[in-house]
């Protein structure tokens, strides 16, 4: 025997309704029948005192509004006082079974079960009905809701899952530029995550964020099981379960303590390679970050859980001096001082007037603030790092006024962010970091140059018919298309540069910061960085073959202006 | 003896029999086709109707649309009775009582299918 598909809850729902409304409509039926069968047998007397009988339809029609309490009064002679005794017991018989029947409709439309089932209805019709790429955020802590608001910002659709219903219940709340429908499920669970959009055509990707590593390891395998193209971003908290999740092959996994842990150690070494990283992975439209420049020398961190950890190890390996204040020494390096680090005797200890920075990492905000304060007043040259554990407490850290705040959540909510907009973005910061100084310096005047004061947006564009027909059209004619038509066209309604090009992947093969004259290919992935208002404009450029021609004629004309003035000068 | 599926199948015949009741006789003739007769088919199909409510299987479904078909045709047939007595005011035409007594006839074949369907899947049940 076959297995039977599982009727869906709602399916199974209506059966039920149906069913209980067996009693009450056959209860109904059967004294209308009554009631009119009595009145069509029982003979009345008319005006002028012949005998008749009520008909079917005058006698339904006297049911009718008798049993709902209407009473238009008897009809069409007045009764006799056999019919009005039949009245008495047709009133008590048919109002009764009114009653009974009406209460139980409502009743049953009223009840909690049935209204949760019509709204979990709504809620898959609508996510049924998505026509766009969306992706689906498992976990609505902060990094969820960090997460959610840089994809509706870019205009991108969403389906939140989380087991808290209180947190849904605010998502439902908060004003979203695009509906975005919350479901208070437990995300670990499969048949859930199907529910949500997870074999949907359009779903795009799929970030299980949530503060428990178990399910996210479980939300990584079912996606990965049940449609392995699509792409899974995972927050990990120990190494362990992110060997787990590489193993199976997650396409992407966050570790904000070793992401915060390699940004400070690369800071320390280049810091314009850090301003490089906070500006590409910003959050677009916010205010550009500033350079910040941690010295070189003897640090002193608090705490040693795991982000304390993955600091110290860093900087050891980076070969700065550095001591660790911790309350229990077990597992910590051999020279660490005990203590909670907010009071100022053991910071004397850690010798801080002789370092030249501070990293407050404890799990606790109130102490972080603490330990930074005391700090600054025995040495207020300090460069002051400070974790922040929740995102109520972004105020007090801003009025706090330190050089850098490592925010575990709005890492992860980043790292999300450019994985699913712009995977692109990571073998590009990769080849980055072994280029120089002077190499990162200048690509930090271009894209100041494209962004103004805002944090650029970064985004992929693909050559290809569904994206770029027109484009493909051009190319196909064996005509040349190069970054500077896409510019070019920009250009005529803005006078500044309004975009660049970070990277093109053709066939596997990443060619990064290309130069303007470099001919492109179909099926090429460009990487842009600019404004994100140009993201439509470019879009559109490529699919309208007259605009794009036009394009390229008024750069051949520059072109050909150019060779004129430069001969006849 | 479940008194469930006694009641079922009982409603389900019984609407059969009084719906073939009625329409016994001349097709034109009013004496041979009584008011009273339609009324209580029209009542036991409802009944019959609502008794098949909430059934999961495909055979129930079909039970349910013959038992709709029936109820539609039987109202219909009782909709042009009253009509024209109580809102054109004409006597009851020969022309009039075989259209009543022809959905009546409508009817019955819904009701044939559905008793059909009920002894069918009656013999098919494995014991």
């Amino acid at each position: 025997m076959t297995v039977q598909r599982k009727l869906r809850a709602t399916d199974t729902f209506r059966f039920l309704l149906l069913r209980r409304i067996r009693a009450p409509l056959i209860v109904l039926i059967v004294s209308f029948s009554i009631s009119v069968l009595g009145f069509v047998l029982i003979p009345g007397i008319d005006a002028d005192g012949n005998t008749w009988h009520m008909d079917f339809f005058h006698a339904y029609y006297f049911t009718s509004y008798m049993a709902t309490t209407i009473g238009f009064g008897e009809i069409p002679y007045p009764f006799t006082d056999t019919q009005r005794l039949w009245t008495i017991i047709s009133i008590y018989l048919t109002v009764g079974a009114w009653l009974y029947g009406f209460g139980t409709i409502i009743s049953l439309l009223q009840d909690n079960t049935f209204k949760e089932v019509l709204k979990d209805a709504a809620l898959s019709r609508h996510i049924r009905k998505i026509r766009e790429p969306f992706y689906i955020i498992c976990g609505y802590g902060d990094a969820g809701s960090l997460l959610l608001y840089s994809l509706t910002e870019c205009g991108h659709h969403a389906v939140v899952l989380d087991s808290d219903h209180e947190k849904i219940n605010a998502l439902m709340l908060e004003n979203h530029s695009i509906h975005v429908p919350g479901m208070a499920v437990d995300a670990g669970n499969s048949e859930q995550l199907n529910r949500a959009g997870l074999q949907h055509p359009m779903c795009a990707g799929v970030a299980a964020i949530t503060g428990d590593d178990q399910v996210n390891l479980r939300i990584a395998i079912t996606v990965k099981l049940l449609n392995p193209e699509l792409e899974v971003v995972c927050r990990a908290q120990t190494q362990g379960v992110a060997d787990n999740m590489n193993s199976f092959g997650t396409d992407c996994i966050v570790t904000p303590f070793k992401n915060y842990a390699e940004l400070l150690s690369i800071a320390i070494d280049s810091p314009v390679k850090s301003q490089l990283y906070e500006w590409l992975y910003g959050t677009p439209r916010t205010a550009l970050a500033a350079k910040m420049e941690p010295p070189s020398g003897y640090w002193v961190i608090c705490g040693y859980s795991r982000m304390g950890k993955e600091i110290y190890q860093q900087m050891t390996k980076a070969g700065l001096e550095c001591k660790v204040i911790v309350r229990r020494t077990e597992l910590a390096p051999a020279d660490t001082i005990a203590g909670r680090g907010t009071e100022a005797h053991t910071l004397e200890k850690a010798d801080i007037s002789r370092a030249v920075g501070i990293i407050a990492a404890t799990n606790d905000d109130t102490d972080n603030l603490s330990i930074i304060m005391t700090a600054r007043d025995l040495n207020p040259a300090l460069f002051l790092v400070i974790r922040q554990n929740h995102y109520t407490n972004e105020t007090l850290f801003a009025a706090a006024n330190v050089d850098f705040i490592m925010h575990n959540n709005s890492m992860i909510a980043k790292e999300c962010m450019s994985f699913f907009t712009s995977p692109q973005l990571t073998p590009f910061m990769q080849h980055l970091d072994q280029q120089s100084n002077v190499f990162a310096e200048q690509l930090l005047q271009r894209i100041q140059a494209v962004s103004g004061d805002e944090t650029p947006d970064c985004w992929i564009v693909d050559i290809n018919e569904k994206y770029a027909l027109a484009a493909c059209r051009i190319l196909r004619e064996g005509r040349q298309l190069t970054a500077t038509h896409l510019l070019d066209h920009c250009m005529q309604y803005n006078q500044e540069v309004p975009l660049m090009i970070l990277s093109i992947t053709r066939g596997g093969k990443e060619y990064f910061l290309p130069d303007d004259d470099f001919e492109l290919t179909e099926d090429d992935k460009l990487l842009l960085c600019g404004q994100d208002k140009f993201n439509r404009q470019i879009q559109f450029l490529l699919s309208d073959y007259d605009l794009l021609n036009d394009s390229i004629r008024n750069v051949l004309l520059n072109n050909k202006n150019a060779l004129l003035q430069q001969s006849s000068a | 003896m479940n008194m469930n599926k006694v009641s079922f199948a009982f409603f389900i015949i019984f609407s059969l029999s009084i719906n073939f009741a009625f329409f016994l006789g001349d097709i034109d003739n009013p004496d041979h086709h009584s008011s009273y007769e339609l009324f209580v088919a029209i009542v036991v199909n409802l009944i019959a109707t609502v008794l098949k409510f909430g059934e999961r299987s495909q055979i129930g479904a079909i039970l349910l649309a013959t038992s709709l078909v029936a109820d539609l045709c039987l109202i219909s047939a009782a909709v042009v009775w009253g009509v024209t007595i109580h809102v054109f005011h004409l006597p009851m035409v020969p022309e009039v009582m075989s259209s009543i007594v022809s959905l009546s006839g409508a009817a019955l074949i819904a009701n044939l299918v559905s008793v059909t369907l009920l002894v069918l899947e009656t013999v098919t049940m494995r014991r």
